[in-house]
């Protein structure tokens, strides 16, 4: 069944960023697979960001360090692939949307990520056409995002990456700073995603925001252990 | 006020000004030449009031500069002396003025680009030939100048939250504490630099030597009107100057 394939594959992965310096990840295993939610949970220098930053390729290819194991997306090794060809593939949406948003009308912000790649613009007009509907956010796209609240930006984020309809969307610590309703507006936009097969990857330090995840995991001390306790 | 000029047509408009302002040194010219700025910054819609109120609480240095300029200008009739020694003169005065006058038609060029749609502005960019990657980050630059305000006003709040009432220090005092903001400021902007790079990064940003684009400008007769006038204008004033002089 396609639900069940593995979207995407860490294998024991570790990382240090120097000879002498200490492994802030250590043999990391993870497979997220297609209409899944994985959420990772673990406190401030557990190496959420840099396990993100090696699932989308920033490290090595921006941030230098040794790293051992490999990262596979549909079987395939990431290695190779430089982040333009990783983007087609992989979404990330990183914490402070306003480090993410560039242009001052939400239509362009979308349009964005498929004019880069060259895309035919008939097909990016389609393209943002389907992810504003799937988003519900149709009332946002002539919008200045600057002017919209912290959740509805996070789904401009969001948005922006689904246009080149990445199958893996990552998203990192992007309810920390939002209100209740942001979240919600956020929690259902993923819900959607996981419908429509998207593999979804949360990572968060606050465990009640992955109430929506199939599975939690515990990062501490660069591993990774299944967490077994409830939410309240 | 004419609603959708193109903003070719505004930065040529910008050009015409701000290179008049430079060129001469009449300050009837110069006046021409900064009615002429109030004029387009009206019909493009730009907030002079807003401007005035941002550059309210700098004013008197330019005053201050007009002054200082002034001083080094020793021909003319003298108009403050003292024994032999010449103050200001006549010259100083008004070449202190037309100073004036190109600082303020350079912010009037200044609002009537703020009035563009940044999206736009980069297609008018690229659709002049310039490359992409320069328009982006031009107009990125104009996008972090009020975040970089921004993070000077937080460090700010942050300092008086911590006990101490800048308006009671004495100015070596504050500039020490400018020399302490300079830091976090310096490091929270380029953070916010780093992470912006690598989202754009992670959206494809540079992927290719071109682009599509799915908003593609066309000038429309209006705009033709503007530009020749805006020429015409330039040149006509070059020609009284020439006369003038």
């Amino acid at each position: 069944m396609q639900m069940n394939k593995i979207a995407l594959q860490a294998e024991k992965i570790s990382f240090r960023y120097h000879e002498n310096s200490p492994f802030i990840l250590n043999h990391i295993n993870l497979s997220l697979r297609k209409g899944e939610i994985i959420g990772i949970v673990g406190l401030s220098g557990s190496g959420k960001s840099t396990l993100i930053s090696i699932l989308n390729g920033i490290i090595p290819k921006r941030i230098n360090g040794l790293i051992d194991g490999k990262v596979l997306i549909n079987q395939e090794d990431i290695a190779s692939k430089n982040l333009s060809e990783l983007s087609t593939q992989i979404g990330t949406i990183f914490q402070d949307p306003d480090s993410q948003i560039v242009f001052s009308c939400v239509e362009d912000e979308l349009a964005f990520s498929p004019e880069n790649l060259c895309y035919d613009p008939i097909y990016i007009k389609n393209s943002i056409q389907n992810v504003v509907k799937t988003l519900g956010i149709e009332h946002l796209l002539y919008r200045n995002p600057n002017h919209l609240s912290g959740g509805e930006k996070q789904l401009i984020a969001l948005a922006s990456v689904l246009t080149l309809n990445a199958g893996i969307i990552i998203l990192d610590e992007t309810m920390s700073q939002i209100d209740e309703a942001g979240k919600k507006m956020i929690k259902n936009a993923v819900i959607t995603l996981k419908n429509e097969g998207k593999a979804i990857l949360m990572v968060e330090h606050d465990l009640n925001n992955l109430d929506i995840a199939d599975q939690i995991i515990l990062l501490t001390n660069g591993t990774l252990r299944k967490f077994e306790g409830i939410i309240e | 006020m004419i609603k959708n000029v193109d903003p070719r047509t505004k930065l040529a408009s910008v050009i015409c000004i701000s290179t008049l302002a430079i060129i001469f040194q009449n300050p009837l010219i110069l006046m021409a030449v900064l009615f002429a700025g109030v004029f387009l910054a009206k019909i493009f819609g730009a907030n002079l009031l807003m401007l005035i109120k941002r550059i309210r609480h700098i004013l008197f240095l330019f005053i201050v500069i007009i002054f200082i300029q002034s001083l080094f200008v020793k021909t003319g009739t003298v108009l403050i002396g003292f024994e032999n020694i010449r103050i200001l003169t006549s010259e100083g005065l008004i070449r202190g003025i037309g100073y004036l006058m190109r600082i303020l038609i350079i912010l009037i060029s200044g609002a009537i680009l703020s009035t563009c749609d940044m999206r736009k502005l980069i297609q008018g960019l690229i659709q002049m030939k310039l490359p992409y990657d320069i328009a982006f980050m031009t107009s990125l630059g104009i996008k972090f100048l009020p975040l970089f305000v921004e993070e000077i006003k937080d460090t700010m709040i942050a300092i008086q939250l911590r006990g101490i009432d800048i308006n009671q220090l004495s100015l070596r005092e504050r500039l020490e504490i400018v020399s302490y903001l300079f830091t976090p400021i310096i490091a929270g902007t380029l953070n916010k630099s780093k992470k912006l790079s690598l989202s754009v990064e992670c959206r494809g940003f540079r992927a290719y030597d071109r682009r599509t684009s799915i908003t593609k400008l066309k000038m429309s007769f209006t705009d033709y009107l503007m530009i020749s006038s805006s020429l015409l204008f330039s040149v006509g004033l070059i020609m009284i100057d020439k006369i003038l002089v």
